[in-house]
C-alpha cells in the first residue's frame, strides 16, 4: 500500500548518510553487541550508535556505576569496552541482522591524539557509515573530556581523524563549558560533518545515611529530563550560529521532547537513559508521536519544523 | 536508592544467609516473583540478588545470599544493624497465570527466587511440585518452606547425602508425563539447559530466571546481554522460546569489558 499523500516523511540525511527516521540509539545505551543494536532497530530506531570504543580492552570501573535519580541518573560505567578491533565482530553482526538501511555510527575515544585516530581507522575497517568522536565523557580522567574543552585541541583531533578515514566524521560536544558555540566552531572550521549536543554533566551522589559518595568513582555523568532543557539550550545556540548539522542528545523521552530539540534546530536526534523508563519501546512511540503532531499541525516534513524556533518569522500564532 | 539497616539476619545452610530489611512499600505494589534488586554494599560492591521473601505486616524484603567472593561474603557477613543500599525491584518475574500443575526446580541458591514464586502459586489455588537440588546435605534450604507449599516436595544431593542421589534434572524426568505441567526453574545455566530440554521432550513450556554480569540493573549498559536481550530488563526471567532463539545461551556470556567468553571459563 502506498503512504497516503499526507504522510509526513521522517526521513533524514546527513553528509550523505540517509537515516529512515531521526531517532537513533545514543552511545554506551543497550551496544554492547551487534544482536542489541539490531534490536533497537527492530523496535524502530532509525540507526544506532556503537558504545565507545578504544584501542585497548577497558573494564569500566566497579559497581555501582549507575545512580537512579527521579529525573535522571548519573552513571560512572567508565567506557568498559573489548577493544575497537574485538568489536568488530558486533558490526558484523549488527549488519547480519539488519536491512542495510539502518547506519551504524562508531563512537571513538583514546588516551592521545594519535590513539583517536588509530581507533577511528580500525572500527572504520568493518564499514561503518560514521565515526562519533567522544571528545566529552565527564567519567573517565585522561579520556574524553580533555579533548573537547580546548578549541584547539578538538581542531587538531577532528583533522587527525579526518586525515585517518575517509568516511563521515562527528564530533560529540560537552555541555561543560563557557561557550559552546566557539568548540562547535573549531569542529566546523576543522571539517567534521556534524557536532552531536550534548554528553552528561559532571555531577555527583551523596548518601546522606552513610555519609559516602554511592559511585565508586565518586562522579558520574548525569543525564535524563534533567538535563533537557541545557541539550535544548546548546542545539538552539549552535544551530543560530553555525551550518554544520547539529544531532541532539539528552533527556529524550516523549516526542515533545524530541519536537523542541528539532524546532531548535537538530537534524537527528539520540536517545539514551530513556531506554532505562520506557525501554526500547520509546523508538516507535516517538515516532508515532512525531508524525501525529506533523499531521496534526499541518507539517509535511521534519525539514519544515527544523530551526523554526530560531527565526522569528517562521513562528506560528 | 534506598539506604537501609538490616533488620534481621536468617541463616539458611551453611554458605548462605537471608537478610531481612524495611523498604518503602510505595515501590512495592507491582512486585513479582522473580524480579530482583541491586544490593549497595557500601565501600564494597554493587549486586543483583533475587528477592526470596516478601513479609506483608509490618512490610518487609528478605534476600538470600550465598558467599561466594568478595561482595557476597562481605553481605553474608555484616552484623543485624548494617547499612545497606537497594534499588528495585526491576526486571520481568515468573508468570505464574498458568492453569496446570506447576513444577519449580532449582539449584542451589536458585531457590531463593523459586520458593517465593511458588507460595504466590499456592496462594491463587495452583498444584504445585518441587524439585530442589543442592550439592551436599549442609547446603539445602528451604525445606520448611517448601514442605508447608506442598508435599509432594523432593530434595536431591549431588553426593548422596541427603534426599535423593543424584542431579535435580533426573527428578524432573521422572515427574513429568507428556504435556501435564509447567516448569519453572532457576539455577547453574547448565542444570537449566538440561531442564529446557527434558521440558521440550515431553511438550511442557518453561520458564527460567537467567544470570548475567549486571552493571546498571536497568537496562542502559548492556553489560547483562545476552543475544541481544537484556536480562535486567527484558528477563531475568525468560520463556523457553524466547531461550531457543538465544545462541548465547549455555556458551558463552560476556566479561566486563563486553568481550565474549566462553560459559566454562566462568568462576561457576
Ligand atoms: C538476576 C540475578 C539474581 C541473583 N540472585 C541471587 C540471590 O538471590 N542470591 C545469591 O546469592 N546470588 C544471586 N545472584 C548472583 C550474585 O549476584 C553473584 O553471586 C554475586 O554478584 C557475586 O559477587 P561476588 O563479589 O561475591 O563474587 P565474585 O567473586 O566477584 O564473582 C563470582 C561470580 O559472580 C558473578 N558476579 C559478580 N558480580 C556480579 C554482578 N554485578 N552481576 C552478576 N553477576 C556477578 C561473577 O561473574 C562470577 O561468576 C543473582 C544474580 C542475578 C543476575
Ligand atoms: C549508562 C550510560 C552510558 C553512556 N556511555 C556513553 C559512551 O560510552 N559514550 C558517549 O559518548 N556517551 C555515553 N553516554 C552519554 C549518552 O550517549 C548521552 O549523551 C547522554 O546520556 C544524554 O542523553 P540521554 O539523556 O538521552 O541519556 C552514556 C550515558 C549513559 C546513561
Ligand atoms: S545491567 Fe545494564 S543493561 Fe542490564
Amino acid at each position: 500500500m502506498a503512504p497516503e499523500r499526507s504522510d509526513p516523511t521522517l526521513d533524514v540525511e546527513i553528509s550523505g548518510i540517509r537515516f529512515p527516521n531521526p531517532l537513533l540509539l545514543a552511545s554506551g545505551i543497550a551496544d554492547e553487541t551487534g544482536l542489541s543494536m539490531a534490536k533497537a532497530v527492530e523496535r524502530g530506531a532509525g540507526g544506532v550508535v556503537t558504545k565507545s570504543l578504544s584501542l585497548d580492552l577497558r573494564e569500566g570501573h566497579r559497581n555501582p556505576v549507575v545512580v537512579d535519580l527521579q529525573n535522571g541518573m548519573i552513571n560512572a560505567m567508565g567506557l568498559p569496552n573489548p577493544g575497537a578491533s574485538h568489536y568488530i565482530r558486533e558490526i558484523e553482526e549488527y549488519r547480519r541482522h539488519t536491512s542495510g538501511k539502518n547506519p551504524i555510527i562508531a563512537s571513538v575515544f583514546g588516551s592521545t591524539i594519535e590513539g583517536y585516530a588509530e581507533c577511528a581507522r580500525t572500527i572504520a575497517a568493518s564499514g561503518v557509515d560514521a565515526i562519533e568522536l567522544n571528545g566529552s565523557c565527564p567519567n573517565a580522567e585522561g579520556l574524553g573530556l580533555e579533548f573537547g574543552q580546548d578549541p584547539d585541541v578538538i581542531s587538531d583531533l577532528i583533522k587527525a581523524v579526518r586525515s585517518a578515514v575517509s568516511i563521515p566524521v562527528f564530533f560529540k560536544l560537552t555541555p561543560m563549558c563557557n561557550d559552546i558555540v566557539k568548540l562547535a566552531s573549531a569542529c566546523q572550521d576543522a571539517g567534521a560533518d556534524a557536532v552531536v549536543a550534548i554528553n552528561t554533566m559532571k555531577s555527583m551522589k551523596i548518601d546522606i545515611r552513610t555519609g559516602r559518595p554511592v559511585l565508586t568513582n565518586r562522579f558520574g555523568g548525569l543525564s535524563g529530563p534533567a538535563i533537557k532543557p541545557v541539550g535544548v539550550r546548546c542545539t538552539y545556540e549552535i544551530a543560530s550560529r553555525l551550518d554544520i548539522p547539529v544531532i541532539s542528545v539528552g533527556g529524550i523521552s516523549n516526542w515533545e521532547d524530541a519536537v523542541e530539540y528539532i524546532m531548535a534546530g537538530a537534524s537527528a536526534l539520540q536517545i539514551g537513559t530513556a531506554v532505562a523508563w520506557g525501554n526500547l519501546d520509546v523508538f516507535s512511540r516517538i515516532r508515532s508521536g512525531i508524525s501525529g503532531f506533523m499531521r496534526a499541525e499541518g507539517y509535511s516534513s521534519l525539514e519544515e519544523m527544523r530551526g523554526i524556533a530560531l527565526e522569528v518569522k517562521r513562528w506560528r500564532s | 536508592m534506598e539506604v537501609l539497616r538490616i533488620d534481621e539476619i536468617r541463616s539458611e545452610c551453611r554458605s548462605s544467609s537471608t537478610l531481612f530489611v524495611s523498604p518503602d512499600p510505595e515501590k512495592w505494589p507491582g512486585f513479582v516473583p522473580g524480579q530482583f534488586v541491586m544490593v549497595w554494599i557500601p565501600g564494597i560492591d554493587e549486586v543483583p540478588m533475587s528477592v526470596s521473601y516478601i513479609d506483608k505486616d509490618p512490610f518487609r524484603i528478605g534476600i538470600t545470599v550465598q558467599g561466594i567472593g568478595e561482595a557476597t561474603e562481605s553481605l553474608r557477613t555484616l552484623p543485624v544493624g548494617s547499612r545497606i543500599g537497594i534499588r528495585g525491584p526491576y526486571g520481568r518475574g515468573f508468570d505464574l497465570s498458568g492453569k496446570k500443575r506447576l513444577v519449580g526446580i532449582c539449584g542451589g541458591v536458585g531457590a531463593a527466587s523459586i520458593v517465593l514464586a511458588l507460595e504466590k502459586a499456592k496462594d491463587i489455588g495452583r498444584e504445585i511440585v518441587v524439585l530442589s537440588g543442592f550439592r551436599s546435605k549442609e547446603l539445602v534450604m528451604f525445606e520448611d518452606r517448601f514442605g508447608r507449599i506442598t508435599p509432594d516436595t523432593h530434595i536431591s544431593t549431588d553426593d548422596g547425602s541427603y534426599g535423593f542421589h543424584g542431579l535435580v534434572t533426573d527428578l524432573l524426568r521422572k515427574e513429568l508425563k507428556m504435556n501435564d505441567a509447567e516448569l519453572i526453574a532457576c539455577g547453574p545455566e547448565m542444570m537449566m539447559k538440561v531442564v529446557l530440554d527434558i521440558g521440550s521432550e515431553f511438550g511442557v513450556h518453561s520458564q527460567c530466571s537467567l544470570e548475567r554480569y549486571m552493571k546498571c540493573g536497568v537496562g542502559v549498559c548492556d553489560s547483562c546481554s545476552v543475544s541481544g536481550h537484556r536480562v535486567c530488563q527484558d528477563g531475568p526471567v525468560f520463556t523457553d522460546e524466547e531461550i531457543e532463539a538465544m545462541p548465547e545461551f549455555g556458551s558463552s556470556h560476556r566479561d566486563r569489558s563486553g568481550r565474549v567468553v566462553s560459559l566454562k571459563e566462568c568462576v561457576r
